[in-house]
């Protein structure tokens, strides 16, 4: 092909495995971390505002608390919400696309104007409000996110459950006398899950960025600590000490990154035209 | 065309009237006491809060009020600030025009060089310009915005001191002419910076993504054996084809420009729709709330009507196709 | 009960964490030290406010010795204003720009005058108090409204009728004492009370004289009197107004003070968002800002930078407080009380947290009402920072820390104040005595209704109250039982109908030296119960520009009559 360089799938299968060796790393560093930092990230002390040391290494916050100590207790915090609230959404929009596109008629029609509403929204303005709704917990958080992010994946899956129930082997297994709902699970479904998968990354991507803006707005729980927490708390301090905000910040941004490359690289890999479909309606969080 | 662009319009009402619904039913099942906000900070005389509740119609069933909100909205009133002591109206008004003076530059400088960087992307795809492009715009979306804006404030505005740190406009700043807008200008730079990098990013993903896309059909290889350079083949006949998914994202930036960027505006303290609307929900203050759920509702209806007009103007088939069915 | 509450920024509190950083821009050291000692204009009031004997209704002025030479006729001078003043009337509402624009063009009988903590004549050239204190007289000044009509007693009766006890809050427990009013003689006011009540004459400083002939009949909300075409006796009027950006005063030419006020005009400028007034008023674009506006911390920068001073007498005292809820099985338990007072380091909070801005308090009465604090209540002495014996108390209370806890409590603050850190470090420390502790920080309405619908939804919670410079008006609502369920009242649901009773007797005693009586004994009765902890005796500074002088302090709110500028 004249338009296509090796360089290219390069740079997919390099920053592919770049982000998901990170991500696994994150991870471990989140699982383990709190046990081999010995201080407790919510432990004030006289030693305020402190600039990254040997013996803080990354400083400290206007509490004297441990800046180390918080962002690897803040990587948990952002890691689950990204997780399950991603994972929240992938179910509920697999489920939403899969019988909206399996059954069509007047369904198909309510759930994709469900969703259509849900995606016209303006994300923020509604997570804002809805989190001052029902108040600042992680699990509601959690909830908000995945609310607001289920709809990409049901239009995927939906698009991809029309081709798949058009498919011979479908037709094959009404013969059979199969009932429909089982087609649906056993053979619809998951033929149509390669499509999702990355998206899968792309939306836990998507929630971490979502947790940090709405925390740093200060719609987080004081203690739940996340990134968005510190960065909040960065904020405020942002001159008097740049390391709180400067390090959570790259924290966020290169974990945001890893997952975000790692769906490029899963959809550069399964299905090199689906990233067109799956990114013309993200919207920038601004 | 005008038959077309009514029923995608008579599609938006349904909506229109949902996206208001939430944010009234959000507001007045928030907790909190819109009645207590107004007082202030004290118990009220006896029988004040009562009288206040009467006035405002606090004391109807929610349908009801919901039925008055909607028929005055009608009238073009949003009601009573109390938080800011004006009519909401002329709040969102004043606020909206600082988003649109901060959002309308970013996003035609946006879309103008996202434009460019897809196209220099898609030129050559896996060069190491496409590799730089990739690059950028996946960093671009997985930045956080407030953050960056951080950044550029400690950078610019604290270490270097070029620019100011927040606002609009100066106090001491002349009341008109040229002045007056040097200092606007001076403002407007670090959150326009902002905001254009964040809207670039997704406008030059788009528009790679689409280029490189178009450039694999049959026409591309038609064109190439006519001679056609590189260059002369994107202008002519890519961009051309590629222009619906681009059209669709800069249509969707611009719709939604209406409510603001709460995290930007936050952070620079710029007095638009965003920060409006963050320290309305601090306060409670359920009209702003709710006037900006209606402005959100509007942004909807624009984002549809714009995206709609535009890949009907761009691709007859289209408009044929809905002119038939 | 006046439970109003002046510590709180209303409005554009998160925003305002920007401005912290913004302001910290034009002053690049961070000085440690308290605000109020860089105003040299000021020498003597810098620190807590001395009562001056006699400069109660002799007309003294407080004016301190001024380097900078006599008052200057003329001059306009710019103030940063949160919001649009509206309604004008400052008898309406209790807010910021109300009161301060509303106050330059309305005048009470009486100010209270904060560096003297007594009052200070203004339409009262003088008055007399009965032995029983039931009847006040009062004889008034030759004074104009500015539509040219003499100011009489009928105004003022009207005004404390009809306006004051029906739609000032602040005024609702004055108002419950009035029998009648008499104003027989135009020049002479007499005051009959149902009962004595002490803090009268101090409730009277905020009623605004409003000319009888505009109002009467009216709905004082809709009168254009209160919105925009006030008629005030006030030293400056209305001169122009576009709302949303500028309110424009100009000096009253027949004001009834002969040359004054100094100040040609004042505009109010409104700036709605508080870092933008911030740093407006370090760049001296803006001369004037109240603390409602400009927090504590950016009060410390941006006087660091030189540009501008604190005003040391703003704001009446208010303290920073820990309610316990008393109907919880653990903070209903006196020792746990006593044991959490001794595990709060109160000294790292006011180093770290407040800037230094104030003091470690000593009691449950702020010691800056000096007639009314008991030299013997002093809680360095009685709950001073000592983890270990909080420990003790709690082993023998019957709460032993059995692997981990002992248990868990929750704080309550208001999400995203200045309180929220307070909230946060009071956690850590009680998690070092043993106590699980957690911080609930919800939006402020939300924290309200949490703390103040009984039973209060919390086990500790942190709020800042307000003294009003009087016990009767600021301090007894968080203890009587009587404002239990009341917002910004009792939230620890205490009751003690000993405390109730001194604090009924405090109120209606007619002298300060007759109702400190009840009121120490009142003091050691706290301080053993412990329904409240205090934290820290607040001190909130508004600040203004150096080349501004003679701007005094009435309660909250700047007097401009005396103001001029270099």
């Amino acid at each position: 092909m004249l338009w296509r360089r090796p360089g290219r799938r390069l740079l997919n299968n390099l920053s592919g495995r770049v982000s998901a060796v990170y991500i696994l790393v994150l991870v471990i560093v989140a699982l383990v971390g709190p046990l081999v930092i010995s201080k407790d990230p919510s432990q004030i002390s006289r030693s305020v505002l402190k600039p990254p040391s040997p013996s803080a290494w990354f400083g400290t916050d206007q509490l004297g608390r441990d800046q180390l100590a918080r962002l690897v207790d803040g990587a948990r915090v952002s890691l689950l919400v990204g997780v399950v609230a991603a994972g929240m959404a992938v179910i509920v929009g697999v489920l939403v696309g899969a019988f909206a596109g399996f059954f069509g008629g007047w369904l198909d029609i309510a759930l994709m104007r469900v969703s259509e509403f849900f995606q016209v929204m303006p994300t923020l303005i509604v997570a804002v409000a809805i989190v001052a709704l029902i108040g600042p917990g992680l699990f509601n958080i959690i909830l908000v996110i995945a609310m607001l992010s289920w709809p990409q994946t049901a239009r995927v899956t939906r698009g991809e459950v029309l081709r798949v129930k058009q498919l011979e082997y479908i037709d094959v297994a009404r013969c059979q006398g199969r009932p429909e709902w089982r087609i649906l699970l056993r053979e619809v479904i998951p033929n149509a899950i390669p499509a999702v998968m990355p998206l899968i990354a792309l939306c836990v991507a998507e929630a971490i960025l979502q947790e940090a803006s709405i925390s740093f707005l200060g719609l987080g729980s004081p203690d739940t600590i996340s990134w968005g927490l510190l960065l909040h708390d960065g904020q405020q301090n942002l001159l008097r000490a740049w390391w709180m905000s400067v390090i959570p910040g790259v924290a966020t941004f290169i974990t945001v990154l890893a997952f975000n490359l790692l769906g490029d690289s899963v959809s550069a890999a399964l299905n090199p035209r689906l990233r067109l479909i799956g990114r013309v309606r993200r919207r920038v969080k601004i | 065309m005008l038959r077309y662009g009514l029923r995608r319009l008579g599609w938006a009402v349904p909506t229109v009237i949902g996206i208001v619904a939430v944010g009234f039913v959000l507001t007045h099942i928030l907790p909190g006491d819109p009645v207590q906000a107004m007082i202030g900070e004290f118990p009220a005389p006896e029988g004040y809060a009562e009288h206040i509740r009467e006035k405002f119609g606090l004391d109807r069933p929610l349908p009801v009020q919901f039925w008055l909100f909607l028929t005055s909205l009608l009238r073009g009133d949003l009601g009573y600030s109390f938080a800011h002591n004006a009519p909401v109206t002329d709040i969102i008004f004043t606020r909206a025009g600082a988003t649109l003076a901060l959002m309308i530059p970013s996003l035609v400088l946006a879309s103008v060089l996202g434009v460019v960087f897809g196209a220099i992307g898609a030129r050559r795809a896996g060069s190491r310009s496409d590799v730089a492009v990739t690059a950028f715009t996946v960093s671009g979306q997985s930045v956080p915005v407030f953050w960056l804006a951080m950044m550029l404030i400690l950078v610019f505005s604290v270490r270097l001191g070029l620019f100011p740190v927040t606002g609009m406009t100066s106090i001491s700043a002349p009341e008109s002419g040229f002045g007056r807008f040097t200092d606007f200008l001076r403002h407007l730079v670090l959150p326009m910076v902002t905001l254009t990098l964040a809207y670039m990013t997704v406008v030059a993903r788009v528009a790679r993504s689409a280029m490189i896309e178009s450039l694999q059909e049959d026409y591309i290889l038609t064109a190439e054996a006519k001679g056609l350079k590189n260059g002369e083949i994107l202008r002519k006949h890519v961009l051309r084809n590629s222009l619906p998914p681009i059209i669709t994202v800069i249509g969707f930036n611009f719709g939604y420009c209406l409510t603001g960027a709460v995290l930007t505006e936050t952070v620079f303290g710029w007095p638009g729709i965003g920060s409006l609307f963050i320290q309305a929900v601090t306060n409670r203050d359920y009209p702003v709330i709710e006037g900006v759920f209606v402005l959100s509702a509007i942004a909807v209806v624009l984002v549809n009507l714009i995206v709609d007009l535009l890949y009907a103007l761009i691709n007859p088939k289209i408009r044929r196709a809905h002119a038939v069915a | 009960m006046v439970t109003e509450r002046w510590i709180r920024h209303p409005r554009g509190m998160r925003l305002g964490q920007a401005a912290r950083i913004a302001v910290s821009l034009l002053a690049v050291a961070v000085l440690a030290a308290a605000c109020s000692s860089s105003d040299p204009e000021q020498p003597g009031a810098a620190q807590s406010v001395s009562p001056q004997p006699g400069a109660s209704g002799s007309g003294g002025q407080t004016e301190p010795a001024d380097p900078a030479g006599q008052p200057v006729t003329g001059g306009t001078l710019v103030i940063g204003l949160q919001s649009d003043p509206s309604p004008l009337n400052p008898n309406l509402s209790t807010n910021g720009p109300t009161q301060q624009i509303g106050t330059m063009i309305y005048e009470p009988l009486m100010y209270f005058d904060n560096a003297a903590a007594g009052p200070k004549p203004v339409l009262a050239k003088s008055w007399d108090v009965s032995k029983d204190g039931l009847t006040y007289t009062f004889k008034l000044v030759n004074a104009k409204f500015s539509d040219g009509k003499p100011m009489t007693s009928a105004d003022v009766k009207y005004t404390i009728e009809e306006v004051s006890a029906k739609s000032f809050a602040p005024f609702a427990p004055a108002a419950a004492a009035i029998k009648s009013i008499e104003d027989s003689d135009p020049h002479t006011v007499v005051v009959h009370l149902k009962n004595a009540f002490g803090p009268f004459l101090l409730s009277l400083t905020r009623v605004w004289i409003l000319p009888k002939h505009v109002f009467e009949g009216t709905d004082p909300l809709t009168n254009p009197a209160s919105t925009d075409k006030p008629v005030g006796t006030g030293p400056f009027v209305l001169d122009s107004v576009t709302r949303g950006d500028r309110w424009v005063l100009k000096r009253n030419p027949d004001y009834w003070q002969q040359g004054r006020p100094y100040l040609d005009g004042i505009v109010g400028k409104v700036v709605p968002d508080a870092q933008s007034a911030t740093l407006a008023l370090a760049a001296g674009e803006i001369s004037y800002l109240s603390s409602q506006v400009i927090s504590p911390s950016d009060v410390e920068t941006v006087t660091a930078s030189g540009n501008v001073v604190a005003h040391p007498d703003s704001f009446a005292p208010n303290m920073t407080q820990l309610f316990f809820n008393m109907t919880r099985k653990t903070t209903a338990n006196k020792d746990v009380r006593h044991a959490i007072g001794m595990a709060i380091d109160r000294q790292f909070l006011l180093t770290n947290l407040f800037q230094n801005g104030g003091q470690v308090a000593k009691g449950n009465f702020d010691t800056r009402l000096k007639w009314a604090y008991n030299s013997e209540v002093d809680f360095d002495k009685s709950y001073p920072y000592d983890p270990e014996k909080a420990k003790q108390l709690l082993d023998t209370a019957g709460f032993p820390n059995n692997g981990g806890s002992r248990f868990s409590l929750t704080i309550l603050v208001e999400g995203s104040s200045r309180f929220q850190p307070v909230a946060e470090a009071i956690a850590s420390m009680l998690k070092d005595v043993g106590i699980d502790a957690k911080v609930s920080a919800p939006e402020a309405s939300v924290a309200t209704k949490q703390a103040f619908e009984k039973p209060g939804d919390f086990d500790l919670y942190l709020q800042s109250y307000t003294t009003n410079w009087d016990p009767a008006l600021g301090i007894a609502r968080a203890y009587v039982s009587s404002s239990i369920g009341k917002t910004f009242g009792n939230a620890a649901g205490y009751s003690n109908p000993e405390a109730d009773k001194l604090f009924d007797e405090g109120q209606a005693a007619p002298t300060e030296e007759e109702r400190a009586v009840p009121y120490k004994k009142v003091q050691t009765i706290l301080a053993d119960d412990l329904p409240v902890m205090p934290l820290i005796e607040t001190k909130l500074n508004d600040v203004v520009s150096p080349k501004i002088h003679g701007l005094w302090y009435a309660a909250n709110w700047g007097q401009w009559q005396e103001a001029w500028s270099e």
